[in-house]
């Protein structure tokens, strides 16, 4: 079935992974240099014209993403969110347990919105100095909010760059994506907080007195806040409406970011400078790995595969999905995982199967595999280093331990609820 | 894999510059502010411009500095707050004239 070109394809992706998941390289240089190697190799044997190349990269999962990233950098920007992470430890009354669990969900809730990487460099900031203020230990804090960070989102077209990859190749809306997933994601936060505060329950400490202050205390201008409030609240019910305009999402995220910029007070070029060029350049080399590798017929090949041993069965077909999504996922970054499935399930579209129930199965497995290790995604990398300024080291085992006990309660969870949602 | 991680963590510099900054405005709402003063190299010890670098990281010199710095902070909060009430007193005197 492989031949010399598929050989050297699959090659030139397995390159490509070793180089970004052993970080001997950055991302987005991995993938340039295996859509470097993928174009030649394409051009000079006649498997696709220059033409096709520019014809692999979807340009609107990468203007969905740079309209998401500029409207919420704006949003961070404004204070927005360091309010509410400062509301979440007032309202905890120097309680540990309500801490913990205003953490938790603090960090998921803010994720659903802010990259994984602005997240946990907020929540961290936010639990590291109640932690030192109060004496207690913040790696139940820390550890936790890089789960949470990593499950927030899970249900939401922009809540991930995987979801948006997966939403955009399957043609899944916001809406759908809620209707689909919503449920579990809520479920999961629950279940997720619940395991973890079990896990660290021994390790919070005691309710203290806490500090008393104003979490609008450094907001200089309310109005800027009131003004990011608002965009969130537009930015979602334009994305609750934009199918019955017949407009894709990636031009709602960039009327968004265009109102954001215009009507909230930031330096437009401040804001472009921190967007994460590192994550498009990937996504952009990527695509032309994977279509490069389309062309040579190795996904059709791998998604008979799939299906062969399925039995063709969707139930089972979907499980598959899931877990080696998922497992993947621990070890290279899931947007690489998301990349590389969608047009393998998008083959399956032929068959009498329920896509919905495969598409799900993906989102969930690219979300869930990326906090079971250290080196499982971004976030867990983060979290370490934010631990490490406050002069604690954490072992790879210590991290893992949490992070691979949650992946397996959330992985068994979710397969639970695809059958109830999907059926057998 | 304990390699894989520093080497990882060091790349992410940036972001743990990030982080400082974000716990910086944590620390001034929820904990006890500060504030940042630089100091110039004294006239006259320009030979010595190794040594004055490394004072930054001498625990001796920040402690002295700390004690320092402390007596001028506690100085200058008191004259600023003789200097308010001043001013309340002054005002409130012009409001009880006719």
């Amino acid at each position: 079935m492989l031949n010399s070109i598929g050989i050297i394809y699959i090659g030139i992706y397995l390159l490509t992974l070793l180089l970004a998941s052993a970080e001997l390289t950055s991302l987005s240089v991995a993938a340039l240099i295996g859509a470097l190697l993928s174009t030649l190799f394409g051009l000079t044997c006649g498997i696709f014209t220059p033409d096709e190349v520019i014809g692999f990269i979807d340009f609107r999962v990468i203007l969905l993403l740079v309209g998401v990233m500029i409207t919420f950098e704006v949003v961070e920007r404004s204070g927005l969110f360091r309010v509410l992470a400062l509301y979440a430890i007032k309202y905890s009354r120097g309680d540990p347990r309500i801490l913990f669990f205003s953490i938790c969900f603090v960090s998921a809730a803010v994720s659903l919105f802010l990259s994984d990487v602005t997240a946990i460099l907020l929540i961290a900031a936010a639990a590291g100095t109640i932690a030192r203020i109060m004496n207690y230990d913040p790696v139940p804090y820390f550890v936790s909010a890089a789960i949470m960070i990593n499950l927030g989102g899970t249900s939401t077209l922009i809540g991930s760059t995987s979801n948006m990859i997966i939403g955009m190749a399957s043609g899944l809306n916001f809406i759908d994506f809620l209707n689909f997933l919503a449920l579990c994601e809520i479920a999961l936060w629950i279940l997720t907080s619940l395991t973890l505060y079990l896990l660290y329950k021994p390790k919070l400490g005691e309710k203290k007195t806490p500090p008393t202050y104003d979490p609008w205390g450094e907001i200089k201008d309310k109005k800027t806040v009131y003004k990011a409030g608002f965009i969130i609240v537009l930015f979602l019910l334009l994305f609750l409406l934009y199918e019955k305009w017949n407009v894709g999402p990636e031009i709602i995220a960039f009327l968004c970011a265009i109102l954001a910029l215009l009507v909230v007070d930031v330096d437009a070029g401040t804001v472009f400078w921190q967007i994460d060029w590192e994550t498009i350049f990937f996504i952009g080399g990527f695509f032309i790995i994977i279509g490069g590798l389309e062309k040579t017929g190795i996904l059709r090949f791998l998604s008979k595969a799939v299906l062969n041993m399925a039995h063709g069965n969707q139930f089972i077909a979907a499980l598959l999905t899931l877990w080696s999504s998922a497992l993947l996922s621990v070890f290279v970054s899931n947007i690489a995982v998301a990349l590389t499935y969608t047009p393998i399930i998008g083959i399956m579209k032929d068959l009498n199967l329920n896509m919905n129930y495969l598409w799900s199965a993906l989102v969930l497995g690219t979300n869930l595999g990326g906090a079971a290790t250290p080196v499982s995604g971004a976030v867990c990398v983060l979290a370490i280093g934010a631990l490490k300024e406050e002069n604690v080291n954490l072992s790879f085992m210590e991290f893992s331990k949490a992070g691979a006990l949650t992946t397996i309660v959330q992985l068994l969870f979710a397969s639970f609820y695809l059958i109830l949602r999907f059926g057998m | 894999m304990t390699d894989l991680k520093e080497r990882i963590l060091k790349q992410k510099k940036q972001s743990m510059e990030r982080y400082r900054e974000e716990r910086d405005a944590f620390e001034k709402v929820m904990g006890t502010p500060k504030i940042n003063v630089s100091v110039e190299l004294p006239k006259g010890y320009e030979a010595q411009r190794e040594e004055f670098l490394d004072l930054e990281k001498e625990e001796s010199f920040l402690k002295d500095a700390d004690k320092a710095l402390g007596r001028i902070v506690k100085k200058h909060l008191k004259k600023a707050k003789k200097q308010a009430e001043k001013e309340k007193s002054s005002d409130s005197e012009k409001e009880d004239k006719p």
